[in-house]
Order: C-alpha cells, then sequence, then structure tokens
C-alpha cells in the first residue's frame, strides 16, 4: 500500500510551484483545478512535504486534505497508541477471567441432600482449592471427587465438572445395603411388649410360644437354635416374626373447676410527680386487698426535664371458683388422651380397637385411653434394649 | 542543440531522443502523455498548456487534469477535444 496524500494549493501561479516541485524530483499521482486559484494535487508524502515547504516559502497555501497509506496508517496509530495498549489490557482480562473458575454450584443426580449438608460440600470443595477465582488448570477433578466419597457417606457417587467458568459438584446419594442374614450371628427373639400371641412365624430357630400364650416383655420368642443331629445342636441366628394383640394406654386430667380472678368493678387512682428516682404524691389511693395494679406515666410537655406524671390505677379484684363445662372438658382430655396412646403405636402396628374410660373425683376429671393393635411384637436383645430403656418408656398394659 | 538535428538525421535517429522536442502520445480522446516537456503553464478543466522548446502546447476539453506527473513526463485525462502546437497549428 503505497502513501498518498491529497493536497488543496491555494494561491497565484500554483502551477509554477508545481513545476519547482518537479524540477526537484517530486512526482505527482493526479493534478486537477479546483477552481480559480485553487490546485488539487495528489503526491507521495515526501512530494507533499516538498509542495508544502514550497508553499510556505512562496506564500501559499497548502492544505493536507486527506493521508493514506502505510505511513498515514502509523501515524493514526501512534495517535491512537492507547486504544492498541487497551486492546491487550481487555484481552488479557478476558483471558484471565475465562482461565478461573467464578460460579461453583451443587447439582444432585435424583434426591438431594438437606441445604446444610450441600454447604458442607462447598466448603469442603472450597478447602480442596476450587473456590471463587481459583485457576481452572489448578483444579484437581478427581482429587475433590474421592475426597468428597470419603468424607460424607451418605454418598455413593461424586463428581466434579469443569466447564468455562462454572465448577459443577455433582453427587448421588447413597442406598442402604440390605441387611443381610448371617446364620451363624447366634441371637434368639423376645417379646418387645406384654402382648396376646396371635401367630407365630419362625424362619429359623424355635418358637418358645403358640397362639393364644400371653407373654410378658422380655420373654422369648423364638429360640436361635436348631438341631444339628439328636444329641447336638448348634445356635443359629433366629429369625420370624410374632404377632400379638398389645394394648397401649394413657391418662389426661383436670381439675372440674378453677379459680377464676375477676374485677369487681371498684377503682381507685393515685397519683405522683416523678423525675428521676424522686416522687412527689399528689394524690394518694388506699388500694384494696386484692386488687390489680395499672401504671400510667404520662410525660408533662414543654420542659427538658424527664418530668412525669405516675398514675396508678387499682381495680378490685376477687376471687371465684368456676365450674368447668364438663362435656366440653371431657371431649378435650379424651382426644388428647387418645392421639398420645395411638403416638405410641410402632411403624407397622395395626389398630384395631380403642375406648376411653372417663372418672371425676376429688374435683378432678380423669380420662383414659385405650388403644388395642396388632403388631410384630419379636425383637432382638439389642433392639428391646433400646426400647425399653427409661427415656422410651410409656405406659403399656 | 541545432547543430545537432543534421547529426542525428545523418544517424538516423529520432529527435526527440536527444531530449529536445517534446513528444506527444495521443490515446484516443481522452489520454495524451506528454514527454519532454519542460514546464506545466497552465492546469484548468477547459485547457492545459505546457512549456516545450518550441512553445506552448494546448490541449483543449473538459475536465482536463494531470496525472503520473513525473520530472520528465505526465499524462493529461480528460475529454481532449482540441491540441494546439506551437506554431498556430490547431489539431482536434
Amino acid at each position: 500500500m503505497t502513501d498518498r496524500v491529497r493536497l488543496c494549493l491555494t494561491g497565484r501561479m500554483t502551477e509554477r510551484l508545481i513545476e519547482r516541485a518537479r524540477a526537484q524530483g517530486a512526482a505527482f499521482e493526479r493534478i486537477e483545478r479546483q477552481d480559480a486559484r485553487s490546485l488539487r494535487v495528489v503526491t507521495s508524502t515526501s512530494g507533499a512535504r516538498l509542495v508544502c515547504a514550497l508553499a510556505e516559502e512562496y506564500g501559499l497555501s497548502a492544505e493536507i486534505l486527506s493521508r493514506s497509506g502505510w505511513r498515514s496508517a502509523l501515524a493514526r496509530i501512534r495517535a491512537r497508541w492507547t486504544l492498541a495498549v487497551s486492546a491487550v489490557l481487555a484481552a488479557a482480562c478476558v483471558y484471565f477471567f475465562t482461565a478461573r473458575v467464578w460460579l461453583i454450584g451443587v447439582r444432585p443426580l435424583g434426591e438431594s441432600l438437606p441445604p446444610d449438608e450441600e454447604a458442607r460440600i462447598v466448603e469442603t470443595v472450597n478447602a480442596l482449592g476450587a473456590y471463587v477465582s481459583a485457576k481452572s488448570g489448578d483444579i484437581d477433578a478427581a482429587l475433590i471427587s474421592n475426597a468428597l466419597l470419603s468424607r460424607f457417606d451418605a454418598l455413593s457417587y461424586a463428581g466434579v465438572r469443569k466447564r468455562g467458568v462454572t465448577l459443577t459438584v455433582e453427587y448421588r446419594l447413597a442406598h442402604e445395603a440390605p441387611a443381610v442374614y448371617d446364620v451363624s450371628d447366634a441371637r434368639s427373639l423376645y417379646a418387645l411388649r406384654d402382648a396376646v400371641v396371635l401367630s407365630v412365624e419362625p424362619l429359623a430357630g424355635r418358637a418358645c410360644v403358640e397362639p393364644g400364650d400371653t407373654v410378658r416383655a422380655g420373654q422369648m420368642l423364638i429360640r436361635g437354635e436348631e438341631r444339628v443331629s439328636l444329641e447336638e445342636t448348634r445356635r443359629i441366628r433366629a429369625a420370624g416374626a410374632v404377632i400379638g394383640r398389645v394394648w397401649l394406654t394413657d391418662a389426661e386430667s383436670a381439675p372440674l373447676a378453677e379459680t377464676v380472678v375477676r374485677r369487681t368493678g371498684r377503682a381507685e387512682s393515685g397519683s405522683a410527680l416523678r423525675l428521676f428516682r424522686w416522687a412527689l404524691d399528689l394524690k394518694r389511693a388506699e388500694g384494696f386487698p386484692s386488687q390489680e395494679e395499672e401504671t400510667q406515666l404520662l410525660p408533662v410537655g414543654g420542659l427538658y426535664l424527664p418530668l412525669m406524671i405516675e398514675r396508678n390505677i387499682f381495680y378490685e379484684t376477687e376471687s371465684r371458683r368456676v365450674e368447668a363445662d364438663k362435656a366440653a372438658l371431657e371431649k378435650t382430655l379424651t382426644e388428647t388422651a387418645l392421639a398420645r396412646a395411638r403416638a405410641l403405636l410402632p411403624e407397622g402396628a395395626r389398630e384395631r380397637a380403642f375406648w376411653t374410660e372417663t372418672t371425676a373425683a376429688e374435683g378432678e376429671m380423669r380420662v383414659e385411653a385405650v388403644v388395642e393393635a396388632e403388631m410384630n411384637i419379636a425383637a432382638d436383645a439389642e433392639t428391646l434394649r433400646r426400647e425399653t430403656s427409661p427415656s422410651n418408656d410409656r405406659s403399656n398394659n | 542543440m541545432s547543430g545537432k538535428r543534421p547529426v542525428l538525421a545523418a544517424l538516423s535517429l529520432p529527435e526527440d531522443a536527444a531530449g529536445g522536442l517534446a513528444r506527444l502520445t495521443v490515446l484516443g480522446s481522452r489520454e495524451i502523455l506528454a514527454e519532454n516537456c519542460r514546464a506545466i503553464a497552465e492546469v484548468s478543466e477547459s485547457r492545459v498548456r505546457l512549456a516545450v522548446r518550441d512553445g506552448l502546447i494546448s490541449v483543449s476539453g473538459t475536465r482536463l487534469a494531470l496525472a503520473d506527473v513525473r520530472p520528465d513526463s505526465l499524462r493529461i485525462v480528460g475529454e481532449i477535444a482540441a491540441i494546439e502546437l506551437p506554431g498556430g497549428s490547431a489539431h482536434d
């Protein structure tokens, strides 16, 4: 691309100036008349320089209209050097931005963890070097994945995926492994509660009870034993179910009458002028033997001191015993007792019947609720110990 | 220079080879290549006059301009109507 300068030469005898420039070696791409006093000239950079110098020397006007070519482009670049610097800075910013991670997300594949557990996952990921503004190349996805699996037992899969400026942690919850029946793990089954046996299904071991038997809590139901030969038996892990009828009770009581404090309607008031801790009685009130007191503080306006008028109002009260609504009380106590008795039913139990018994004595009403249910009462020793611990002990018939 | 003409003629060399005479090459009616001109006397849209050894060459027309102006040659471009040579003979 050759450089080209377009000039406008104005004045008298412009042709002569052109000739002088030609004589000094200038070449012109084009010369054309613009008006009576102006010539439009296209020449090279050196030619333009020569023309301008001659124009200045001879008192003519030489105006550069435009420039093109490598030199003018270079001059423009030099004039806008900050543009190049800005472009380089912008490119560097884009590079540094895209080379780092700015978003970290957690995505469950299926069922999700509670929010606080997901927050712990994010904290673990951060601690392993994958945090906001970390370099993408420094993040070891395999290390993070293995660390998550080792620290979170609830996960069966944990994967880390990097895409652009986003880091996504994907996880899947582990399913509980089914219980393995180990026949050599010797144990027997015992009754969880007092019950009447309805059916016995021993899958492994020897039944110790029959349908119709009444058993007490802790009584052996299925012995973990099998006969190997006529003389020999061996200990095994008992398995099976014993369905029994159980009764769960709860009782609620409440007084038949209650004491209610009511105002009689009589009242007295006293007032005092108060400033900080000091008070000046304005009106004294006697009060009542049994009363409710109400205090009002009324600021005295217009002053800068915290001056107040304290007004004490005394309401005479009397206590009366009020009989409770028996029907409503019984209904409330019945509902409460039944709900609490049903709450004692374990999972898998089927309710068969319920009844309540109401008694009133010594100014108190008592409602006892009984829920009859059928359930599997066979349990191993550890479960029996856990269920019959003092914290789990509720009323059982 | 006048002494060179008989020598050039004797050697059968063209007279403009000695650099004295102007040479005009007319390309249709749109362009004239002028060589060995001494100076540009006038440039306007309707007339271009060039100073040569024997006088002035005047080219008239419309939208005339000079192109590729070099120290030893130039081109006259535009719609050329007439060329007037030194000595008063005009050629259309």
